[in-house]
């Protein structure tokens, strides 16, 4: 181990110290007796290339693993307890959420500069570790190209404040949250099984199933100038012991529909946003149901959580 | 009822045909080499028959505009094996609910509109009733529904998606089964 721990040691400083003096001898040489194998640069582009993938993907920038993945669902000894439920709104909690587009060519110019040096940087990096190094030394060549085109392409900033406040006042005219907690209300009366265990809002309980609506709004990537933007409703959902407040169960959940630009979400006195809601709290709602009361996952009863 | 012809990556015989999207292809083989490319990789709930490969992010392309779907039957050996706690013996009236959904465009694995959905459906296999659309891109899923002691249950819905990832908290899900319809 500590012998290829040293190879490999030399091996990266070979690299990087010896190929920027130029000596093409050595990197004959070295392809043959690479510590890593035959496709050692193939293999560290790929891993890089996966990480930038990964963490463009949200993975690595969530403050929150919790809000990624989805817990195993109740067990069946925990459904057994449940009695009768209740289901409660929890309180409004709700944020509106959106990501606007560069507003002007000053903030253009900012997210151009960024793109074109990252966009610099990734390029290099499939040429390799040497070509990632390039990238870098031409990231500041990348990012003035980038602020050019990025205050061309920009919009007035008072255009995009106005279709902002547009989306705004239409975001708040469909009583998103309102609107979810009906939909969960209906899916939980027609999904569970023993109307003997639901109970009214006035009626004592056993359990409460306790559903916040989080934040829903348009998600894009605040990077880019004129970014796509997705229409995302986020519910955080808790089963919840009456008698002494205990946590049995909790999971977050979010619908992502389609990405968009934002004229399209304005456009059509806002359709799309509306037929987005009414999707969201409709699969929200009935994942939300099955996840807690229905799935039924045999390597997680038989103690093998994912 | 004879299974519809499944060919992996053919083209057919259309040039106007949809291309394979090349960076998902290259995305998942990536991650294919980060998960050690097991087989059967990528899968959760119940698989298509016949079972899938690594590269499945390929469409499948069925030979009619009305396929039959095949899947695998519930409970499998597999989750008889790990279900220590023995509840899926007790189960019954496995039924199965069977959902596909046009793609959407531009946006690889979006499931846009759902277009057939049956429940009830009492064999692991079923031949579409309403014609699909000529050479577009569906994604299908499966799940069981069954009984445990009386009360509902169903397993997860099925499709690809990445092992030691767990299950994202977030839907639609972009792993469900993909096909594409010939061109008529």
């Amino acid at each position: 181990m500590a012998t290829r721990l040293h190879r490999v040691r030399t091996y990266l400083t070979r690299m990087f110290r010896e190929r920027s003096l130029g000596e093409r001898a050595w990197h004959r040489e070295a392809t043959v007796n690479n510590p890593f194998g035959r496709s050692a640069r193939l293999h560290l582009s790929l891993a890089f290339v996966a990480v930038v993938v990964i963490t463009l993907s949200g993975c690595a920038t969530s403050p929150d693993q919790r809000r990624l993945l989805l817990p195993p669902p109740p067990s069946e000894d925990l459904r057994s307890q449940l009695g009768r439920v209740r289901l409660s709104e929890g309180g409004m909690q709700t944020a509106a959420l959106i990501t606007a587009p560069a507003k002007g060519a000053g903030e253009g110019a900012a997210r151009g500069a960024g793109l074109g040096a990252w966009y610099t940087i990734a390029g290099g990096s499939f040429g390799g570790p040497s070509g990632f190094i390039f990238g870098i030394l031409l990231a500041p060549v990348g990012a003035l190209v980038g602020a050019v085109v990025g205050a061309a392409r920009a919009e007035p900033a008072a255009r995009v404040e106005e279709k902002e406040a547009a989306f705004r006042v239409a975001m708040d005219g469909l009583k998103v949250p309102e609107t979810f907690s009906r939909c969960v209300a209906d899916r939980f009366h027609e999904r569970t099984s023993t109307p003997g265990g639901r109970v009214s809002s006035d009626e004592p309980a056993t359990t409460i199933l306790e559903v916040v609506v989080e934040q829903f709004g348009l998600d894009g990537s605040g990077l880019e100038i004129n970014p796509s933007l997705s229409f995302v409703l986020t519910e955080r959902t808790r089963l919840i012991r009456a008698s002494n407040g205990t946590e049995l169960y909790g999971h977050w959940l979010t619908y992502r529909g389609r990405p968009r630009p934002l004229d399209d979400w304005v456009s059509r006195n806002h359709a799309r946003l509306r037929e987005e809601t009414e999707r969201a709290c409709h699969e929200l709602a009935e994942r939300l149901v099955d996840e807690v009361f229905l799935v039924y996952l045999p390597r997680v009863e038989g103690g093998e959580a994912r | 009822m004879r299974a519809a012809r499944i060919r992996c990556g053919d083209r057919g015989q259309s040039g106007a045909r949809r291309s394979i999207d090349w960076r998902w292809l290259f995305g998942l083989a990536l991650l294919c080499l980060a998960s050690g490319c097991k087989d059967p990789p990528f899968t959760d709930g119940l698989r298509p028959l016949p079972l899938l490969t690594s590269f499945d992010a390929i469409p499948r392309e069925v030979d009619s505009l009305q396929p039959t779907f095949r899947w695998e039957a519930f409970p499998r050996t597999e989750d008889l094996k790990v279900d220590k706690a023995g509840r899926l013996a007790a189960a019954r009236n496995t039924t199965y609910e069977l959902r596909i959904w046009r793609e959407e465009e531009d946006t690889p694995f979006f499931p846009a509109e759902l277009v057939y959905a049956r429940s009830g459906l009492t064999e692991p296999v079923h031949t579409v009733e309403t014609p699909f659309a000529s050479d577009t891109r569906y994604l299908w899923t499966i799940r069981a529904r069954f009984e445990l002691n009386g009360e509902p249950r169903v397993t997860d819905w099925g499709g690809m998606f990445w092992p030691g990832f767990g299950r994202r908290a977030e839907i639609p899900p972009r792993g469900y089964y993909l096909f594409r319809t010939p061109v008529r």
